[in-house]
């Protein structure tokens, strides 16, 4: 059963929001009282989260847990980019330094496992889904746009099959905006839900 | 003050007007006759990751994605939510519970209280624990990279990736992949509907991403949404057509 | 090379080759190398949402109780405390009313968001394509225009109707209508072409960054040879 008050909060936030927005100017400064609302609950959740996340490796580090090793890793990284983060500010170019030192290599390197992740994946589809329409056309897509990437058809400067080459470059985006406007659909409906407690949104 | 609107707002108001009023119809109409809908393209396979879990002894991980409020404020993030509760309804009581990682701190929030909610609806308050739902990762790839490492975990029956993802998530499916756990996207964003459809995984796209839970549990606000969501595409098309016909011939600005 | 630049590269390496020890199956190092990234940016997103959220929006006003914002900032506060409330076992029901307060309002955002920054510009932007002046130059019908404005209508609406929900009953099942599923049919090769650009695309992104982290790798092992 739903509770009453999460219920009217979370409505009249919405509808307080929807006027905002479609009163103008008027309904300007409301519209940046909420939001500026929003943010700082937003925040405070984000905190609240990661608080709990880094308690909870704590918790697996003192019962031993299988694979406590990692969370300690994971707990000594937090408290020291915290600790220098409190120490040297976090807008100090060699804190940023730091913490680039550590990030960037590791998430470039997972973005290249996912290279390396996809030919595979791409010889597998076919075996994994079978023949049909939208394989097939995935398929001779990325064989067509592969040979495109490369340069080489563009190179041939022969008019007839630029313009070709211009036609087949604008097809990915029928189905692009197909699939925009069936999600922003699907999308809407669950907003309007959400607006009318439908959903639960904290309110399970 | 709609004259002051320009075409796009115009146009954008009345897309909203007709989406509620649909909604609003159908919920209506509902109680008298209960819509023909087709079968939920997942189903089955929800229905054996289910099966598998309560069978073995073994949990389902839920990935609800990364994106509600981190980088801008996106609703699209919170659909996994539906699909957690489904499930979680239905394998409440299993020997081990289901699993969910969030990537963003309010759907962690969300999350955590769905989990609560379910086991309160069940009368066994006593058995929740705040670890059912966690903050798992605070960027895309952190998110990503902490799910990678769940994977291998012995006690996991299946994976269901429900929310906004990017598609460096391609990596779960592939450790999923390695280890022979069955797995389900229903991802709304583009690129990671695309990435789920390159994993090896059975991958809703469009809106059917939005849609999954309804139809799994037919909760009735659900159902009236997806007769809306049909006859909004409907209007769409015809507002289309017409439209461009009416351009052609100058009618429209 | 100085002293630092040394430390960056050798550490980043380190890391580079931690990551793609996944490719043998590796979980320790793998796992290493990630829970230093989760450690790291969920301790720097605290700092930054702390100085760049808390601070100046919440405690700043609140620590002036004559100013303009202090009667505003008592709102968030006590949202702010429900919020840490829910996350102590007897305390998860006062999450429900933040909660519900950023569903709605994030509700709102979505439902104009969408109309206004989706579904109606993708509708006018079709429709754009149907303009006299697109379609004729000169008193001459332009053909590749013409076909292409026709293509991309027709091709939406086709993609638009592999999702639709409603059937008929059929032998105890309910199946749509075959029109509907010749029109969804190409619609599928619509979507099939969208994914295979989608996957070059990504592909191209992921190779810049493998070829990135390998540069380093090499780098590193030329200062040594």
């Amino acid at each position: 059963m739903k509770r009453p008050i999460p219920l009217i909060v979370g409505a009249l936030s919405g509808l307080i929001v929807l006027a905002a927005m479609f009163i103008v100017p008027q309904g300007g400064g409301i519209l940046a009282i909420v939001l500026n609302w929003v943010i700082i609950v937003a925040g405070a959740a984000l905190l609240v989260a990661i608080a709990s996340l880094v308690l909870t490796h704590v918790r697996f580090i003192a019962k031993g847990k299988k694979g406590f090793l990692l969370s300690l890793v994971l707990v000594i990284s937090f408290i020291t980019t915290l600790a220098l983060g409190l120490l040297l500010g976090v807008d100090r170019p060699s804190f940023l330094k730091f913490v680039g030192a550590i990030i960037r290599p590791i998430e470039t390197a997972l973005l290249g496992l996912v290279a390396l992740v996809m030919m595979s994946a791409a010889m597998k589809i076919f075996r994994e889904r079978g023949w049909s329409s939208l394989t097939v056309s995935f398929g001779v897509s990325a064989i067509i746009f592969l040979i495109l990437g490369l340069g080489f058809p563009q190179n041939l400067n022969i008019p007839v099959l630029n313009e070709v080459i211009r036609f087949v470059e604008g097809l990915p985006m029928i189905g692009a905006r197909g699939l925009l406007i069936g999600i922003g659909i699907g999308l809407l409906l669950m907003a309007f839900r959400v607006l009318f407690g439908m959903e639960g949104f904290g309110n399970d | 003050m709609l004259s002051a609107l320009t075409l796009n707002d115009q146009l954008a108001l009345a897309l909203g007007i007709a989406g509620l009023l649909f909604l609003l119809i159908n919920l209506l109409v509902l109680k008298r006759n209960q819509p023909k809908h087709t079968p939920e393209p997942a189903k089955e396979a929800v229905e054996n990751l289910l099966h598998v879990s309560s069978e073995q002894g073994k949990r389902l991980v839920v990935g609800l994605g990364q994106a509600l409020t981190n980088a801008s404020f996106d609703l699209a993030g919170a659909s996994g939510l539906n699909l957690q509760r489904a499930l979680l309804k239905r394998s409440l009581f299993n020997d081990q519970p289901l699993q969910s990682y969030s990537g963003d701190g309010v759907l962690a929030c969300l999350s955590r209280m769905v989990v609560h909610g379910a086991y309160r609806g069940a009368l066994a308050s006593e058995l929740f624990s705040g670890s059912l739902s966690q903050l798992s990762g605070t960027s895309p790839l952190a998110y990503t990279a902490s799910l990678v490492n769940q994977i291998p975990d012995s006690s996991n029956a299946g994976l269901l990736l429900a929310g906004q993802m990017s598609p460096v998530i391609l990596l779960v499916l592939d450790q999923a992949d390695r280890h022979l756990l069955p797995a389900i996207s229903a991802i709304s964003s583009l690129s990671g509907q695309a990435a789920g459809f390159f994993g090896n995984s059975v991958n809703l796209i469009g809106e059917d991403v939005f849609n999954a839970a309804g139809k799994l549990d037919q909760r009735k606000s659900a159902l009236a949404s997806l007769s809306a969501q049909d006859w909004l595409r409907i209007a769409i098309s015809i507002g289309l057509l017409l439209g461009a016909i009416l351009t052609m011939g100058g009618a429209l600005p | 090379m100085s002293p630092s630049e040394l430390l960056t590269l050798i550490v980043g390496v380190a890391l580079t080759v931690m990551v793609f020890s996944y490719i043998l199956g590796d979980r320790l190092f793998f796992g290493i190398a990630t829970h230093i990234l989760i450690g790291v940016s969920a301790a720097f997103l605290a700092l930054v949402v702390m100085q760049k959220v808390i601070l100046p929006y919440l405690v700043l006003p609140l620590a002036e109780p004559n100013g303009p914002g202090f009667w505003l900032a008592l709102v968030p506060l006590a949202l702010s405390i429900l919020m840490i409330l829910m996350f102590f076992r007897r305390g998860t029901q006062a999450g429900a009313i933040p909660l519900a307060f950023l569903g709605g309002a994030l509700a709102a955002l979505a439902i104009v968001g969408i109309t206004r920054g989706t579904l109606a510009p993708q509708i006018l932007s079709m429709l754009g394509r149907f303009e006299p002046d697109q379609l004729m130059r000169e008193a001459q019908p332009q053909w590749s225009a013409i076909l292409g404005a026709v293509m991309i209508l027709l091709g939406v609406i086709s993609v638009l109707f592999v999702f639709h929900h409603r059937g008929q009953s059929k032998a105890g099942e309910v199946v749509r209508p075959v029109f509907l599923e010749g029109v969804g049919s190409i619609g599928q090769i619509f979507i099939g072409i969208t994914f295979g650009a989608l996957f070059v695309g990504l592909f191209s992104s992921a190779l810049i960054a493998l070829i990135s982290s390998l540069s380093d790798i090499i780098q590193f092992i030329r200062l040594w040879f």
